[in-house]
């Protein structure tokens, strides 16, 4: 963690609003690319990226330089997107009690339609099949290159478990889209 | 090296994940194996179309996530200060000071003593003999006299003492009798032993015989908030499924299985779940298919491609 980084990570924990702002313009871009990865909806990933950031600056004071501070709020971001669907779903249960209306269950990820319409949802389709655990490891390692170490303090568990994992959802992902890639 | 590259350690060659000397001797075996240079370029391959699926951000999210960020802030900022939010507001002054008279008005009120005159009681709590019913004994012993108040006037005499009652209860589990002694059980905090156990009578009630009770449902769901014995949780999830179909134990099998730790509670939870109309439970089904446990993924995947 740099010099200018720890001061605003002091300045925060002591009440300065500005100083955590300037932390959240620092970081938001990787926690929204965080959440996205694990959701695979914007709405819903902006919903994670507000639910870390407001967990990050009720905790601040937790915060214990242990780590960067970039691997802290990740954390808090793996977590809640780890927890997101389930509460989203008991979330969307309540406001049904209230108004009687569908739930809408999201199945597609039209942000990712530019890229080829139909490998984006098979993607989508193929992420969707990992378990919650094996997707939070794809995404931190694949899409944002942490170490098999750094994921296994993140997720609270061994390195072998993580190794487990991400071989498991290369098999998974390997399978639901080798029709797409041939070598 | 001479045989081909486990995948496992391709994978972790691919993120350059391994030691140096290990990182080494992969690179050589693949300059000469085309077989395992097949496998690694279809690993590639998966990543790059992985990465380039990956989804963009624009600043403009940024920005609005921002905003609407430091609007929570600020919010957070102003209840900072404990009852902050009664200060700038009469209506709330008025409503705080009637909320602590009427709690002063219940505390300082004197609760009067039950004065429920029960012979019977009475009879069993003095006597030396052991009092026989048809299905119960109860063994009468003095533990300590605590006061004793005596009215010279009238003669009467109130004596305080405390009791160890040895009582047996025999019967059948469906009985009214002895599944209110069980729910007590269940409730016991001390002792582990004795909620597991009571919990493994009531899941003897067999099919046919009356189920489980709305007040038993209530025990248990107040079990589960605070249990943390994994055993006797699943007991009481197995107790729960003899209530047959109901939507309190509908919510607390979902509940189980969407935020329990447990793989095997969240099995158990499933499994029980799965007796529900599967059409009522899609949602859940395709949460399910996210689990980390095997057998509620693969189970789940079924299950949905059967609707």
């Amino acid at each position: 963690m740099g010099k200018q980084e720890a001061e605003l990570v002091q300045k925060a924990q002591l009440g300065d609003v500005p100083a955590f702002e300037e932390l959240v313009r620092l970081h938001d871009s990787h926690v929204l690319q965080i959440a996205l990865g694990m959701v695979n909806n914007i709405d819903d990933a902006r919903d994670i990226y507000q639910e870390t950031f407001t967990k990050a600056y009720t905790h601040l004071s937790s915060f214990q330089y242990r780590s960067s501070f970039k691997t802290w709020i990740t954390k808090i971001a793996v977590n809640a997107s780890l927890n997101y669907r389930r509460k989203k779903w008991f979330r969307s249960r309540l406001s049904l009690e209230e108004s009687e209306m569908p739930i809408k269950v999201e199945k597609s990820n039209p942000d990712r339609s530019f890229f080829n319409k139909e490998l984006g949802e098979a993607i989508n389709r193929s992420l969707l099949k990992l378990s919650r655990k094996q997707r939070a490891v794809f995404t931190l390692k694949h899409l944002h290159g942490y170490k098999i170490r750094e994921i296994a303090e993140m997720l609270n568990c061994s390195e072998s478990t993580i190794k487990s994992d991400l071989y498991r959802a290369i098999e998974k992902l390997q399978q639901q889209l080798k029709h797409y890639y041939s070598v | 090296m001479s045989s081909c590259i486990e995948k496992k350690q391709l994978i972790l060659y691919y993120y350059k994940e391994l030691e140096t000397q290990e990182h080494n001797t992969i690179q050589s075996h693949l300059h000469k194996c085309e077989r395992c240079q097949k496998k690694l370029l279809e690993l590639e391959k998966l990543g790059e179309i992985l990465t380039a699926g990956s989804i963009h951000i624009e600043e403009s999210d940024l920005i609005a996530n921002r905003n609407l960020l430091a609007s929570k802030l600020n919010r957070k900022r102003t209840f900072y200060s404990p009852f902050s939010f009664i200060h700038p507001r009469p209506v709330f002054q008025a409503g705080f000071a009637v909320i602590i008279l009427v709690l002063g008005f219940f505390i300082g009120r004197e609760v009067p003593m039950h004065e429920k005159n029960d012979t019977t009681l009475e009879q069993l709590l003095t006597g030396n003999r052991i009092i026989r019913t048809e299905n119960a004994a109860i063994q009468p012993v003095l533990l300590k006299v605590e006061k004793v108040k005596f009215n010279s006037k009238s003669g009467q005499v109130e004596i305080f003492y405390s009791t160890a009652s040895d009582v047996r209860l025999r019967g059948k589990v469906s009985e009214p009798e002895i599944q209110e002694v069980l729910r007590h059980a269940v409730q016991d905090r001390d002792n582990p032993a004795v909620r597991l156990h009571a919990l493994k009578a009531m899941n003897k009630i067999t099919p046919g015989e009356e189920k489980i009770n709305q007040e038993t449902i209530k025990i248990l769901q107040d079990l589960f908030l605070s249990e943390k014995n994994q055993g006797i949780k699943l007991t009481g999830l197995k107790v729960l499924q003899s209530a047959g179909q109901n939507e309190t134990v509908k919510e607390m099998l979902i509940q189980f299985l969407l935020f329990d730790s447990d793989p095997a509670v969240r099995i158990e939870a499933f499994k029980a779940l799965i007796q529900y109309n599967p059409k009522e439970l899609q949602e859940i089904l395709e949460i399910a298919q996210t689990d980390d446990n095997n057998y509620i993924r693969h189970k789940a995947e079924e299950l949905l491609q059967s609707l």
